[in-house]
């Protein structure tokens, strides 16, 4: 009866250093200069403007492809599925490099090919990337309303005397709008944060921006920028928090048979896509490798981008388990993850500019491997506890009494049936925030203690000096963690329904 | 064997149980039967050591707990076999049988007493109902368990099930000479397994008994309507004993009647079964509706003068709606008798 309580400790203590950040930026931004010589008039207009560009892209690829692979005789469709959510797990900044490099005079395409094509920069160019990684949000939250909609319904409208395209128009589409908002809504969310594309491409949005400030000194006016887009993501989280999903039990699921022509289409359409945001990177950094091999490659970077992110998720996983515990438990625990997870909403950079000024107050902290561990625990920790939340509420308040009823004591019923069921959430967890450390970028170029390169940051720093043949190894090696991580999240769903039905 | 003296179990501030007496003997089954949320399983809680008592004292054997003298779970030696069965997820039938059990004898013993031995490798999610719920008995029993706790056993299985397990399980609790408390909300299973059966509501424990006495002789309405059907039927006490509007019969015994009665009044509790009807044009009702039930038929008669009333006979007495038939009480044994009620 006592470990709630100590779960709820440790929660409010969890709780209070994820929102410790935001009152360092506070702190750090009074007093800070406010004229950015109507700078801000620019950043908050690109910002928005890449949002909504990436936004509406994701949602008039996404819904479509969600449509095709959930209801339609298109054969293999879960193999598209599977394919077409691939980009989710590519980090943006792979993708930016690639068409940054591959497009405009002097790129890629126009070395290999003699084409000349135009540069991919600015905000068109950012909204095309964001959208080819980021509309598999879409396709995933408007699938999963779809699956829940009862088939029988567009036929009742087609008997009515509407044609197909009319009855999903009019009976379909008003039924899924809330899983459409759920995925344009963590769109935005990705795209406020995400960092890599409009540096990259060269849009001065606010993630670019806080970095230009850090580099020239400015901390206090990185803080206030943070800020300011923090108000924007947290205007995303309210509307996400309001968009609620109805639930149905489908009578019997609708099935759309596809005339040649049109599967045809849709084929090709989908074979573009997925060859613009998986194959077009891949064969830039393939090429790279092929000209100029891997003999500068330092093999070293390999450890030093696993390293923290082994600590991380060791970290993640032991300040998780309290988390999920009292979240499993009641409504405080439930708030307080809530808190405890907003870390995920907060960009890499701002977090990043909120742990340097922590730094430099706390001289022990100062560019140590600690505090871009702390980086990462605040920022991943979410994904530990949704692992192992799922398998925390497996441990039912019964199977622990009949364990002590049977004679066992606390720590032995503990041992023995909380530990072996909370165990695959764990490793689960683990491995999610793992993944996703080593391929993080703002925060590990803000926090890592000096001379310490990571595959992210020598990606990175091979852009800024523009000697693109040295990235083929770190920027393959990262894809490759990517596949890895796509196969963990693909096969997350089915092992724990394996799990649960043996 | 046990005994629960005046407990109180509160949670926060929904008081659940008070001033519960209950005791039960060596070897002895105790039914708890109850509406939901009336506290029967609160008890167990109690008893097993889930819940802490806000009051009262629980003696199990030697051990005495109360407010401030706890006896964790693991050290009563208390037997739960819960309503979802609780069975660990990860462990085959065998080993949660033998959760803390050295002895491979002994889990093969009680596998084999309820009929597991071809699922003693089986996962519990690949079991049906009945099967886990004859795990999770074993399961206790394996542990040599000075008490057994059910809490509601046979309200996840579906019916054909629930008849033929209820006796298995309490010809498996009588073999191992255990005693127990066996929470339930249906009344059919309380009076048939139960030695002695006690009726709760909110709260509070009405009447402790043999079935047989807490089912013909119960002492509050309460008791009287949750065990079964019936009617309570106005009464006049008279020399020899209480006359019903049905008839010149002697219901009910006179001692009892004068402990109750006010200004020469009683009601008289009569059960479907305590009536018997015959087709007679004189007769003093007629007949609503009737249902046939297999065995019996169920009638509804109104009497020409009185309420109306439902009896059940045999099948064979086959009367139509409206029809005048002549209604006598039955009973040989005295029928419960309560005060008046406020008309």
């Amino acid at each position: 009866m006592s470990r709630p309580a100590f779960s709820l400790i440790a929660s409010v203590l969890v709780a209070l250093a994820v929102l410790a950040p935001i009152g360092v930026l506070v702190n750090l931004s009074v007093g800070a200069d406010l004229d950015l010589g109507g700078q801000t008039t620019a950043i908050v207009a690109n910002t928005l403007g890449l949002t909504a560009l990436t936004v509406l892209g994701a949602v008039l690829v996404g819904v479509p492809m969600a449509l095709v692979t959930a209801h339609t005789d298109l054969p293999g469709r879960h193999v598209w599925l599977a394919l077409l959510a691939a980009p989710l797990a590519v980090p943006s900044y792979i993708g930016a490099f690639a068409y940054f490099a591959a497009f405009g005079p002097g790129g890629e395409v126009e070395t290999l090919t003699g084409l000349a094509t135009p540069p991919i920069r600015g905000l068109g160019g950012a909204a095309l990337v964001m959208t080819l990684y980021t509309y598999p949000f879409v396709l995933l939250t408007t699938r999963a309303s779809l699956r829940q909609l009862d088939g029988s319904l567009v036929d009742a409208a087609r008997s009515l005397g509407l044609p197909l395209g009319a009855a999903l128009w009019r009976v379909v589409l008003p039924r899924v709008r809330s899983g459409i908002a759920a995925g344009a809504l963590l769109v935005a969310l990705y795209t406020l944060s995400d960092f890599a594309t409009p540096a990259i491409l060269r849009l001065d949005t606010f993630t670019r921006i806080i970095y230009v400030e850090y580099n020239a000194f400015g901390l206090d006016r990185a803080a206030l920028l943070s800020l300011q887009l923090l108000v924007l993501v947290a205007v995303v989280l309210v509307l996400e928090s309001r968009v609620g999903v109805e639930r149905e039990t489908p009578q019997r699921r609708l099935e759309i048979s596809l005339r040649a022509g049109v599967r045809t289409g849709l084929t090709a359409i989908m074979v573009l896509v997925l060859a613009a945001a998986l194959a077009l990177p891949a064969m830039v950094f393939g090429a790279w490798l092929w000209r100029d091999g891997a003999g500068g490659f330092d093999p070293m970077l390999v450890w030093n981008s696993a390293y923290p992110a082994l600590l991380a998720a060791g970290a993640a996983v032991l300040v998780a388990l309290p988390v999920a515990q009292a979240a499993a438990a009641g409504t405080a625990g439930r708030w307080l993850e809530r808190i405890a997870t907003l870390g995920f909403g907060i960009p890499g950079i701002v977090m990043g500019t909120a742990l340097v000024y922590v730094g430099l107050q706390l001289d022990f902290l100062y560019q140590t491997l600690t505090l871009l561990v702390i980086g990462y625990v605040l920022r991943f920790l979410p994904l530990a506890v949704g692992a192992i939340r799922t398998s925390v509420a497996r441990v039912d308040a019964n199977l622990i009494g009949a364990a002590r009823s049977l004679g066992a004591p606390p720590l032995e019923a503990f041992r023995r049936v909380s530990l072996p069921l909370i165990l695959p959430g764990v490793v689960a967890g683990g491995a999610l925030v793992f993944l996703e450390a080593m391929r993080e970028l703002p925060a590990t170029l803000l926090l890592r203690p000096t001379g310490l390169e990571t595959l992210t940051t020598e990606l990175w720093q091979v852009y800024e000096a523009g000697y693109f043949g040295r990235a083929a190894m770190p920027g393959l090696l990262l894809i490759a963690v990517s596949a890895v991580a796509l196969v963990f999240m693909l096969s997350g769903e089915d092992r724990l329904t394996r799990r649960g039905s043996h | 064997m046990l005994a629960i003296r005046d407990l109180t179990v509160r949670y926060r501030d929904r008081v659940a149980v008070e001033h519960f007496d209950l005791s039960v003997d060596a070897g002895e089954i105790v039914t708890l039967v109850g509406p939901t949320g009336c506290g029967k399983s609160s008890v167990l809680r109690a008893v097993a050591g889930l819940e802490r008592p806000a009051a009262g004292q629980i003696r199990i054997g030697e051990l005495t707990i109360d407010a401030r003298h706890d006896v964790p779970p693991e050290r009563r030696r208390t037997g739960l076999v819960f309503q979802d069965f609780a069975l660990f997820p990860h462990l085959s039938v065998a080993r949660n049988i033998g959760f803390r059990v050295s002895d491979p004898a002994v889990v093969d013993h009680w596998i084999a007493a309820l009929g597991l031995e071809s699922h003693r490798d089986a996962m519990p999610a690949t079991l049906s109902g009945g099967q886990k719920q004859r795990v999770a008995l074993a399961r206790a029993l394996a542990h040599a368990p000075a008490l057994v706790l059910l809490d509601e056993p046979l309200s996840n299985l579906d019916a054909a099930l629930k008849a033929s397990l209820r006796w298995q399980i309490r010809d498996a609790l009588k073999a191992a000479g255990v005693p127990a408390i066996w929470v339930t909300h249906d009344q059919d299973e309380a009076l048939s397994v139960g030695d002695r059966v006690g009726v709760m509501n909110a709260g509070r424990l009405e009447q402790v008994g043999e079935p047989e006495q807490c089912y013909r002789a119960p002492t509050t309405r309460f008791v009287a309507r949750f065990l079964g059907d019936g009617v309570f039927l106005r009464g006049r006490l008279s020399d020899g004993g209480v006359q019903t509007v049905v008839d010149r019969s002697v219901v009910g015994d006179v001692d009892a009647a004068r402990r109750v009665a006010r200004s020469g009044e009683v009601d008289v509790l009569v059960r479907p079964h305590d009536l018997d009807l015959e087709p007679d044009e004189r007769g003093n009702a007629r007949v609503v509706w009737g249902r046939y039930e297999g065995e019996t038929r169920l009638y509804a008669i109104r009497l020409h003068e009185g309420p109306e009333l439902q009896a059940r006979v045999s099948h064979e007495v086959r009367l139509a709606e409206g029809q005048t038939v002549q209604t006598r009480i039955s009973a040989r044994h005295a029928l419960a008798l309560f005060g008046p009620a406020e008309a």
